[in-house]
């Protein structure tokens, strides 16, 4: 039997016996190689699920949208945002049931250590391909000259028309109000001259510090090619590295910037000790 | 008006002659899609041009603008400054008629009747537009007329590898003086004429009745569920317009595209929202381009450049958005079940 096969009887039986409202999922997009978020409320709609190359988009999001009792069918990442949005006390792990399968990608998200769900209630396993990531891009990256570096930061942030499809299709992004919408006083600038864009890259990339998982959704979703993953990946390993935590493994670890310690480290603070 | 044909040469030297006194913009690759640039002087856009990534609005209704700027001075009356009025001439060329009419929508807004903006009839009336029709449509296109004339000077179709360029207002047949083309034969216009009567049907986005009987209906709520209001759709579309002003810390009045998908764009200072979620904002926008525009200038706003279908992060499709609402009962129909 197939995954997808398994997936559609799973919801089939949860929405028949009431368990949940709704299936999200996914199903077949309009333009190609692209799903779309898929939600199912009777049960004769599983037929139009897919799982499949393309089911990229992270659903997590979505369960902090909706109010009923609701099923998720979840690959490595979305579960990992899972864990995280339970964590910070966004989302009762009761209220919902995770299919969780192995990612289909085939293509995307090369440096992903962990294609198979970290939690679920259900587990679907295909055949995944576990990468090794080794952060040796940051490791080349950082031995450019800083000239190199910096335009590259400032190429890709010119780039932005400061639409945030990335802040709102990222799972740690769920404040009601961001920092960009307030407005008394204002935090940021409404140009996109790239020093206002600046802040809001820099400033979001600070924000999910720790609690980003990774999931590339905001590169993905970006109409203009905007990737800063890189910000993202040096503050994943840098998080790595100090406190020995990776973003949402499981529902114990506390996240490592939520919490506090005296002996955390702190030579990235103003003023804190020396790095060796 | 007149109609002439050119060789590719012909063009460029033509195109090489309006950069003499005008700035030409033209579609130019970058790393990741065709945006209006200043134009090389060599070359005319390849054929995978389909269309620029961002709509030409950018070139009239800037991202955003410094409206005004003041200092207070104690004891004074505060310093203001405005910009100037643009004077610089220019040529949009490779436009595709799509976005050329999407100008004539937006002027509606900018050079309305209870309401001219300085600066934008300014770049309207110093730009001439130069469009060139598409030779298929893409695969997100669903523009009603692959050839329409709607907001272009001069429009160019390319038929058996030379271009037949139709002159369509004065400002057009100005720009044309004194060059030593041919007059289009009967020929050519008689096969650019049948290209324009063999064009594929497309979607008919007229859902305006519809629309009329539907504001409460739940279908809003199943048609917005993935949505997750950003701006692509909006800030990409040609004919959107929806705008903010906001002072910042200097002294600067600036006007920035807003979008009525973001939660904040219709929020008050008490802290209210009458759009409270995505429900209505996905409503909003697709009554404003289908049954508010309509009614208010007698044409649909939306161009079908295609651009928030290639775009939307989520894959909602607002041409299935259209055959939705098409096929759902109306509030009467629905009361009766
Ligand atoms: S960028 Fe920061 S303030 Fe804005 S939604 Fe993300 S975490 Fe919240
Ligand atoms: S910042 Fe990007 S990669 Fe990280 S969780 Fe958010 S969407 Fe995913
Ligand atoms: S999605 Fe891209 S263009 Fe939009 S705000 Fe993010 S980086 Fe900028
Ligand atoms: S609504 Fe979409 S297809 Fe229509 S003009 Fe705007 S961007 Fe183009
Ligand atoms: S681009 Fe898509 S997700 Fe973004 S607001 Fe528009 S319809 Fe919603």
């Amino acid at each position: 039997m197939s995954v997808l096969n398994d997936i559609k009887l799973k919801a089939k039986e949860l929405l028949e016996k009431g368990d949940v409202d709704v299936v999200i999922g996914y199903a077949k997009g309009t333009l190609n190689g692209k799903c779309t978020p898929y939600f199912v409320r009777n049960a004769n709609d599983v037929e139009n699920l897919v799982w499949e190359n393309g089911c990229d988009i992270n659903l997590a999001n979505y369960l902090l949208k909706i109010s009923d009792k609701a099923a998720v069918i979840a690959k490595g990442c979305d579960t990992r945002s899972i864990v995280n949005l339970v964590k910070e006390n966004q989302l009762d792990r009761e209220r919902v049931v995770i299919i969780g399968a192995s990612c289909p990608s085939t293509e995307s998200c090369q440096k992903c250590n962990h294609p198979d769900p970290v939690i679920a209630d259900v587990f679907l396993q295909g055949e995944t391909k576990v990468n090794n990531d080794d952060f040796s891009d940051l490791e080349s990256f950082s031995k450019l000259p800083s000239e190199e570096r910096r335009n590259y930061i400032y190429k890709e942030v010119s780039k932005c028309i400061r639409c945030y499809a990335c802040r709102n299709v990222c799972p740690a992004c769920y404040c009601k109000e961001c920092f960009v919408e307030e407005n008394l006083p204002a935090w940021i600038g409404k140009t996109t001259n790239t020093s206002d864009n600046m802040i809001f890259h820099l400033t979001r990339a600070i924000h999910v510090a720790g609690r980003c998982v990774g999931c590339g959704e905001c590169v993905r979703a970006c109409p203009m090619g905007v990737d800063l993953s890189i910000l993202n990946r040096k503050i994943m390993k840098d998080v790595k590295e100090l406190f020995n935590v990776e973003s949402g493994l499981d529902l114990d670890t506390k996240l490592p910037l939520n919490d506090y310690k005296e002996d955390d480290p702190q030579y990235f603070l103003i003023g804190g000790e020396k790095c060796e | 008006m007149s109609k002439y044909i050119m060789f590719g040469e012909e063009l460029l030297q033509w195109l090489q002659n309006l950069a003499k006194e005008s700035k030409v913009l033209a579609p130019v690759k970058e790393e990741y899609g065709y945006t209006f640039a200043e134009w090389d002087k060599k070359s005319l856009p390849g054929d995978d041009y389909r269309n620029t990534l961002k709509p030409p609005k950018d070139l009239f209704f800037p991202q955003h603008e410094t409206l005004l700027k003041y200092e207070k001075i104690k004891g004074e009356n505060p310093l203001v400054e405005v910009p100037d009025i643009p004077e610089d001439k220019r040529v949009i060329f490779g436009i595709r008629p799509c976005d050329a009419s999407s100008l004539v929508l937006l002027d509606n807004i900018f050079m309305g009747e209870d309401y001219v903006d300085p600066y934008y009839e300014a770049r309207r009336s110093n730009t001439l537009i130069v469009s060139l029709v598409c030779r298929t449509r893409g695969k997100s296109c669903f523009c009603e007329d692959l050839f329409s004339t709607k907001g272009s000077d001069i429009l160019i179709i390319k038929v058996d590898g030379n271009y037949l360029v139709e002159i369509l207002t004065y400002r057009g047949e100005a720009a044309f003086k004194g060059i030593g083309s041919k007059e289009a034969d009967e020929k050519i216009v008689k096969k650019a004429d049948k290209l324009k009567r063999t064009q594929e049907e497309v979607l008919d986005k007229d859902i305006f009745e519809k629309l009329r009987t539907i504001y409460d209906n739940p279908i809003w709520k199943q048609l917005q569920e993935k949505c997750v209001n950003c701006g692509v759709c909006t800030f990409l579309c040609p004919t959107c317009h929806c705008f903010d002003i906001t002072d910042d810390k200097r002294g600067k009045k600036v006007r920035s595209w807003d979008s009525c998908m973001f939660a904040s764009f219709t929020k008050q200072a008490s802290g209210h929202n009458p759009r409270p979620t995505g429900t209505e904002r996905l409503r909003q926008r697709i009554m404003h381009k289908f049954y508010y525009f309509p009614e208010k200038y007698h044409d649909i706003a939306c161009v079908g450049c295609g651009r928030c279908v290639e775009k939307c992060p989520v894959n909602l499709d607002i041409r299935q958005v259209i055959e939705k609402i098409r096929g759902c009962l109306d509030e009467k129909s629905l009361s009766a079940i």
